[in-house]
């Protein structure tokens, strides 16, 4: 069983172990673009005026995704940061604001939030973009359906002409447009 | 205070500010989703 859930509403969440210590709380959520799935989280500790841990949790340390904590067996699954994400990286590579292009060249908005589907893995099967002229009109939030890999930067997103034609206002829609997109054949998507 | 005395007080506080506004950024810098590039290894990781 999966679940639908916006990047960003991870940002901020505790990282509790299964004994009931908070140990901090997401900073980032790494994405790595070769499997288009999110790897694993950077964390910060706790409060206010806390900082960036040295320690990150990859995503085979995640026990669980829950609506108020991401929940972790112990403290052994912790990592090193930079075993997760190089630290230009983590400071220049934010897909949140970034630019999506299509293949054709074309400015469909730029990033708003990032829509992963939490299952045994987490895997990016979409953006919430906010629109641009391409996708009147212009200034609207809405979903846009991606392949399995896309390329990424963290300045400019492309991916093929035909998602374009495939964005949905909410969420409800979106599973459908992401089975759609996904249907095709890789070399078939640009020509439609 | 003689003159000379400002100018070294103001020139050590330009050269600490200078340090300490980009450290302050970095740590105040809010998360987001951050791209990992395909072929791109982080340092230290053990293959």
């Amino acid at each position: 069983m999966s679940a639908l859930m916006q990047a960003t509403a991870l940002v901020g969440r505790p990282v509790v172990t299964l004994a009931g210590d908070e140990i901090g709380q997401v900073k980032d959520v790494v994405y790595t673009v070769a499997d288009g799935r999110v790897t694993g989280f950077t964390l910060a500790g706790r409060g206010l005026l806390a900082g960036p841990l040295r320690r990150a949790l990859p995503w085979a340390g995640v026990h669980a995704v829950g609506p108020d904590a991401v929940m972790i067996r112990d403290e052994d699954v912790f990592t090193d940061r930079d075993e997760l994400a190089e630290r230009t990286e983590l400071r220049d590579h934010n897909l949140i604001g970034g630019t999506v292009l299509t293949e054709g060249g074309t400015a469909l908005g730029t990033v708003d939030d990032v829509v992963l589907d939490i299952g045994a893995s987490a895997d990016v099967v979409g953006y919430r973009l906010v629109t641009s002229e391409a996708i009147p009109p212009a200034g609207r939030s809405v979903l846009l359906p991606l392949p399995g890999k896309v390329a990424a930067s963290g300045e400019a997103l492309v991916v093929p002409e035909s998602v374009a034609g495939l964005v949905v206002d909410d969420l409800a829609e979106f599973t459908a447009a992401v089975r759609s997109v996904r249907s095709v054949p890789e070399g078939e998507r640009s020509c439609a | 205070m003689d003159w000379w005395v400002w100018i070294f007080v103001t020139m050590a506080i330009a050269v600490l500010a200078a340090g300490l506004i980009p450290a302050i950024q970095r740590l105040r810098r809010r998360g987001g989703v951050v791209v990992h590039q395909l072929g791109n290894e982080p340092k230290g990781r053990s293959r």
